[in-house]
C-alpha cells in the first residue's frame, strides 16, 4: 500500500462562515465530495440553511460566497478555500441580536408561511439590494425567481424586500 | 362586537417568526441526534412484481452498516392504516405494487454507506401484470391489485358497482330524469383532472429513538398525536409498547398541504432504530416525493337549467385513479361528490364515484381535498350552462347558489358570505365594465383578452377530531399555551396565541405557545380538514376563559367585587362598568400564584391553570352520525381572473386575479391574507403548470423534481387582490372558519372561464398548458 505524503496527511481547507474562521482536514471532517451545505448543517451545526430539493432547484440552501449568492447544495466545501460564507445566522447582529432589517421585514410584512424557504429567500434578497439598493418590485421578482415558496406567500415576500431596500436606504 | 376585541382581527407578527427568519427554527431535518444514523429505502424498479428472494447477506457485511430490513423480518406486523377503510398496506410486502414501492430499509452510519449498502441487496422478482389507467383498472381481466376488491374498485361490492354514492339523506336527491326533462338547456361534458403533487420545500423526514425504558420518540412532519395514532398498533402489537411510551414532536414543517407523514417509511425508522439501538433519520428525497398526489379524476357531468337562469338537475359520475392505495378513500370521493351539493340550490342531484386500484403510487388528501376536481368538472358545464341559457354570470352564481336554506339537511349552515365575496369582487376587478363575449376583444400587443369568474365552497372545519390545551399563568402575568397544534405554515401557533390572549385579557406578546410535542402538550387535533382554527382555537378559548374565571375571582377581592363585574384586557382586569376601576393582571398573578389562595374550593398554585377541551360536535348543532352534516362550517370563494392569451405561443398571462373568501371571522389579518394569496398560487399551479406525468408503460413518475414539474415562482404571480369577507359564525371561536384550503378551489374553474372568454375555446382537462392552447387553436398537431 502507498504511503501517504506529507502534502496528502495535512490536506487542510480554510475559509470564513459568518466572519469566523473555520478549518477542515479533508478527508476527514469534509470528504471531497461533500457539499457546502451538508458541511454547513452536519459539521458546523448552521442548520438555518436547507436542503430543499440537493438539486439546485429550489433555492432553499442559497448563501452568500464573498459577496455573490451560491446554492450550497450545488458547491463543494473544497471549492471555499479561502471564501468568506454568510448563511442566514450571520446576518443579525451577533452582539445585540437585533434583526438585519431584511429579516425585520419578513416578520412585520409575514414574508413568510412555513418558513422553510425563508433563509435563502433572505439571503438571495440580501445579494440583491448589496448590489441594487433601490430594486423595482419586478427586479425583486427576477432576482428571486429561483428561490420558491410552495405556500406562495410570494406577494408579501416581494413587499418584505421592498420594505427592506427602504429600511437600508434610510427612507 | 368587532371594536371590542384587542387583538383578533389585527395584524400581529406572526408566531416564531424570528425564530423562521433567523434560522434557528428545528425542522425535523434539523434534527440531529448524539449517534443517529442514516436511514435509507430500497425502491422497487419494478410496477408490480413479487420478491422471490431477497439477500442482504452481503450488505449486513458491510463496515458501517447497523440494520437492514425486508418484508421477511416484517411478517406478522400489522398493515399501515391511516384509516380504518383504507385497505391493507403493510409496511414492506412480499410484492412490489409501483415504481419506487419499498423492497427493504437500511441504517448505516452514513449516507455512503448507506447507499452502498442498498446497492448490495440482491433481490429476485417476478414481474406481474401491471394496469395504470384507472378505466383499464375496472375493465374484466385487469391484474388485481387488492384482494379484498377484486375488480379493483374500493368499496364495491361486485363488479360495476361504484365506490360511493351519496344518498338522499346526506346530500343528493330528487329525480334527476325528472330534472333533465324540465330544463331549458342541458349541457354534458366528461372533464379531467391531472395528478397534482403536494411538492412542499421540507421533504418527509422522520427522526426516530428509542430510550432504555423503550419510549419511543418520533420527531416527523406530522401532527404528534395523529402520527401517534397511525403507529401506534403497529409499535404496541410488536413491541408492546403503550401510549404513555410513545412521543411525537414537530416544531416545525416545511409546508404539507395535505401530504402527511408515509406511515411505512415512520415504521421502518422505528423498527430500524429499534435493532440498531441507535437513533435514525430518514430524510426524504426529492424525488420520492411522489409518492403521495392528488388523484387523477374523470368527471363525467350533466346539469341542466331553464331560462330563468334556476337550475333544474346535476349528475355527475366520476372515476378517481386512487393509485395502489389512498389514505382516505371514502373522504376523496364524498368531497367530489358533495361539491354540486353543498354548491347549489338544485332540487335534482345524484353523484356516484369509482375509486380505482392501480399501479401508480399512491394518492391522499390535499389542500383543497376532493373539493379541487369536483369543482373544476362542475364548473366547466356550469359555465357552458350559462352560455346556452344567455344568462348573465354573476347573476347565475347568486340565485343558485347555497344559501342556508332549508334546501338539503348539509345546506342549513350558518350564514355565508359568497353574495358579498362576488359582489366585492366583481367591483375589483370591474367585472361589468370589462366583460365582453368570448373571442372578441383583442389587447394592443395582439393578445386576447379574457375575463372569468368562479365560486366554490369547501369545509371550513371539519368536525372530526377534537383538540385539548393548557393555559398557565405565571407568577409575573405570562403566560405559556400548551396546545400541540401542528404548524405547517398556516399560522396556527399565531392563532392559537391570539384567541388566548384576546379570551385571556393579556396582551399578545405576553402568550408563548409551546411547539407541538406530546409530552408537554395536551391532545390536539390536527392540521387536516382545515380544522385547527376552529378545533384547537376552540380548545384555547375554553382554556382560557378557564383560567379567567380564576383571576376575576381574584382580581375581585382586590377590587371589592364580584367577578362577574369584571373585564380583562390587555393585561389589565377592569370594572366593566367603570373601566377606571382596574388592576394590573399582573399584580393579581403576583399577590396570588402559589399563594394558595382558593377559588372555587381548590387552590392555587405555583401556576395558574385552565383546561379545555374542544369537539365540535359538543358545541354546534349536530346531526348524530352524520360527520360531514349541518354543522361543518363551510367557507365560501370567489375568484375573477383576467387573462391575457398569446395565440402564437399559447402562453396565459394572468393580468389581474381577485380571490375573496368568506373566512368568518379572521383571527389574524396577516396569517389570513396569506392563506388566500398562497392558496390562490397553488390552484394557479394547479391550472396552469402543474402535471405529474406518469410513464404510460410502467406507470413510473417522470418529472418528480422541480426542474420538470413547474410550481409557480416569483414570475408567475399576477397582481392579486385578496378581499376576506366575514359573515361571523356563530358556530366556533369568535366567528372564524378553517380558511387554509378553499382558495385553491375554484382557481382553475376561473382561469378556465377567462381562457374561453379570450379564445372562444373550451379545455376539459387541467393544467391548461402553452401546448393543449396551441393544438386548440390548430397551431401545432
Amino acid at each position: 500500500m502507498k504511503e501517504k505524503t506529507a502534502t496528502e496527511e495535512t490536506a487542510m481547507i480554510r475559509f470564513k462562515v459568518n466572519g469566523r474562521p473555520v478549518e477542515f482536514t479533508i478527508g476527514q471532517q469534509v470528504m471531497p465530495w461533500h457539499t457546502l451545505v451538508r458541511t454547513l448543517r452536519e459539521t458546523l451545526g448552521l442548520t438555518g440553511t436547507k436542503t430543499g430539493c440537493n438539486n439546485g432547484e429550489c433555492g432553499a440552501c442559497t448563501v452568500i460566497m464573498d459577496g455573490k449568492s451560491i446554492l450550497s447544495c450545488s458547491t463543494l466545501t473544497v471549492e471555499c478555500a479561502g471564501k468568506e460564507i454568510t448563511t442566514i445566522e450571520g446576518l443579525g447582529d451577533p452582539i445585540n441580536g437585533k434583526l438585519h432589517p431584511l429579516q425585520q421585514a419578513f416578520v412585520e410584512h409575514d414574508g413568510l408561511q412555513c418558513g422553510f424557504c425563508t433563509p435563502g429567500m433572505i439571503m438571495q434578497a440580501k445579494t440583491l439590494l448589496d448590489e441594487t439598493p433601490k430594486p423595482t418590485e419586478q427586479g425583486v421578482k427576477e432576482a428571486l425567481s429561483g428561490n420558491l415558496c410552495r405556500c406562495g406567500s410570494y406577494q408579501k415576500i416581494v413587499e418584505s424586500v421592498l420594505a427592506a431596500g427602504k429600511a437600508l436606504r434610510g427612507e | 362586537m368587532a371594536e371590542q376585541l384587542a387583538i383578533i382581527g389585527k395584524r400581529l407578527p406572526r408566531v416564531g417568526a424570528i425564530d423562521l427568519v433567523t434560522g434557528s427554527a428545528k425542522f425535523t431535518q434539523d434534527i440531529y441526534l448524539p449517534g443517529m444514523l442514516t436511514g435509507m429505502v430500497l425502491p422497487s424498479p419494478h410496477p408490480h412484481a413479487n420478491i422471490l428472494s431477497i439477500d442482504t447477506t452481503k450488505a449486513l457485511a458491510l463496515p458501517g452498516v447497523r440494520a437492514i430490513i425486508t418484508h421477511q423480518d416484517l411478517a406478522g406486523f400489522p398493515d399501515a392504516l391511516f384509516t380504518a377503510n383504507a385497505g391493507p398496506l403493510k409496511i414492506l410486502d412480499k410484492t412490489v405494487f409501483f415504481i419506487g414501492d419499498y423492497v427493504a430499509a437500511v441504517a448505516a452510519e452514513s449516507e455512503e454507506v448507506a447507499l452502498r449498502a442498498l446497492e448490495l441487496i440482491a433481490v429476485e422478482y417476478e414481474l406481474l401484470p401491471a394496469v395504470f389507467d384507472a378505466k383499464e383498472s375496472m375493465a374484466p381481466g385487469a391484474p388485481v391489485q387488492k384482494s379484498q376488491w377484486p375488480w379493483n374498485v374500493w368499496n364495491s361490492p361486485e363488479r360495476g358497482q361504484p365506490s360511493l354514492t351519496i344518498d338522499k339523506t346526506k346530500l343528493t336527491g330528487g329525480n334527476v330524469e325528472q330534472g333533465f326533462a324540465e330544463a331549458d338547456a342541458i349541457v354534458e361534458q366528461e372533464i379531467h383532472t391531472q395528478a397534482m403533487l403536494h411538492a412542499p420545500l421540507e421533504t418527509d423526514t422522520v427522526v426516530t429513538a428509542w430510550d432504555g425504558n423503550g419510549v419511543f420518540t418520533a420527531w416527523t412532519k406530522e401532527c404528534p398525536d395523529r402520527m401517534i395514532g397511525w403507529l401506534w398498533p403497529i409499535l404496541s402489537k410488536v413491541y408492546g409498547t403503550p401510549i404513555n411510551k410513545m412521543r411525537g414532536i414537530c416544531h416545525n414543517a416545511g409546508g404539507r398541504f395535505g401530504k402527511h407523514v408515509d406511515l411505512r417509511v415512520l415504521s421502518m425508522a422505528a423498527v430500524l432504530a429499534r435493532i440498531a439501538a441507535r437513533p435514525v433519520k430518514i430524510q426524504g428525497l426529492r424525488d420520492n416525493e411522489y409518492h403521495w398526489s392528488r388523484a387523477i379524476s374523470h368527471s363525467l357531468v350533466k346539469m341542466g337549467g331553464k331560462k330563468d337562469g334556476m337550475l333544474t338537475a346535476v349528475q355527475m359520475k366520476t372515476v378517481s385513479n386512487f393509485g395502489i392505495t389512498h389514505r382516505m378513500p371514502g373522504t376523496e370521493p364524498r368531497n367530489i361528490g358533495r361539491t354540486p351539493n353543498w354548491t347549489w340550490k338544485c332540487p335534482n342531484s345524484s353523484f356516484e364515484n369509482y375509486g380505482v386500484y392501480t399501479n401508480l403510487s399512491g394518492t391522499g388528501s390535499f389542500r383543497g381535498f376532493g373539493s379541487t376536481q369536483g369543482h373544476f368538472a362542475v364548473s366547466q358545464l356550469c359555465d357552458r350552462l350559462i352560455e346556452r341559457l344567455g344568462v348573465d354570470h354573476l347573476d347565475f352564481y347568486l340565485k343558485n347558489h347555497a344559501d342556508g336554506g332549508d334546501w338539503w339537511e348539509a345546506q342549513k349552515q350558518t350564514p355565508n358570505g359568497l353574495d358579498e365575496c362576488i359582489l366585492k369582487s366583481a367591483a375589483a376587478i370591474g367585472w361589468q365594465e370589462k366583460w365582453h363575449e368570448p373571442g372578441v376583444r383583442t389587447l394592443p400587443d395582439g393578445r386576447k383578452h379574457g375575463l372569468g369568474v368562479a365560486i366554490a365552497v369547501h369545509s371550513g372545519g371539519g368536525c372530526s377530531i377534537p383538540g385539548a390545551a393548557f393555559v398557565e399563568v405565571n407568577k409575573d402575568g405570562s403566560v405559556q399555551l400548551f396546545a400541540a397544534g401542528d404548524e405547517t405554515g398556516q399560522g396556527v401557533y399565531t392563532i392559537e396565541a391570539a384567541i388566548c390572549a384576546e379570551e385571556l385579557g393579556v396582551r399578545y406578546e405576553d402568550v408563548r405557545v409551546t411547539r407541538a410535542d406530546t409530552e408537554s402538550a395536551p391532545l390536539a387535533s390536527f392540521s387536516a380538514h382545515s380544522q385547527n382554527t376552529c378545533n384547537m382555537g376552540g380548545a384555547v378559548q375554553l382554556a382560557a376563559r378557564d383560567a379567567k374565571k380564576k383571576l376575576l375571582a381574584l382580581a375581585g377581592r382586590e377590587l371589592g367585587v364580584t367577578p362577574d363585574e369584571l373585564e380583562a384586557r390587555e393585561g389589565w382586569i377592569y370594572l366593566k362598568a367603570d373601566p377606571d376601576r382596574r388592576i394590573a393582571l399582573s399584580a393579581v398573578t403576583a399577590k396570588y400564584v402559589g399563594s394558595g389562595a382558593v377559588v372555587d374550593g381548590k387552590p392555587i398554585g405555583c401556576r395558574l391553570d385552565g383546561y379545555g377541551w374542544y369537539a365540535q360536535w359538543e358545541n354546534v348543532p349536530w346531526t348524530p352520525g352524520d360527520p360531514e352534516g349541518s354543522l361543518v362550517p363551510k367557507t365560501w370563494m370567489c375568484h375573477m381572473v383576467e387573462v391575457a392569451v398569446d395565440t402564437d405561443t399559447g402562453a396565459v398571462e394572468i393580468l389581474n386575479y381577485v380571490t375573496a373568501q368568506d373566512v368568518g371571522r379572521a383571527i389574524n389579518l396577516n396569517t389570513a391574507e396569506n392563506q388566500l394569496l398562497g392558496s390562490t398560487m397553488m390552484g394557479i399551479g394547479f391550472a396552469l403548470l402543474e402535471d405529474f406525468i406518469h410513464d404510460p408503460q410502467n406507470g413510473q413518475g417522470l418529472n418528480a423534481s422541480y426542474l420538470d414539474y413547474k410550481i409557480p415562482t416569483h414570475l408567475d404571480v399576477p397582481p392579486t387582490t385578496a378581499i376576506l369577507v366575514e359573515p361571523i359564525n356563530p358556530n366556533s371561536v369568535f366567528g372564524a372558519k378553517g380558511i387554509g384550503e378553499g382558495s385553491l378551489v375554484p382557481s382553475a374553474p376561473a382561469i378556465a372561464h377567462a381562457v374561453y372568454n379570450a379564445l372562444g375555446l373550451r379545455f376539459d382537462s387541467t393544467p391548461i398548458t402553452p401546448e393543449k392552447i396551441l393544438k386548440a387553436l390548430g397551431k401545432v398537431k
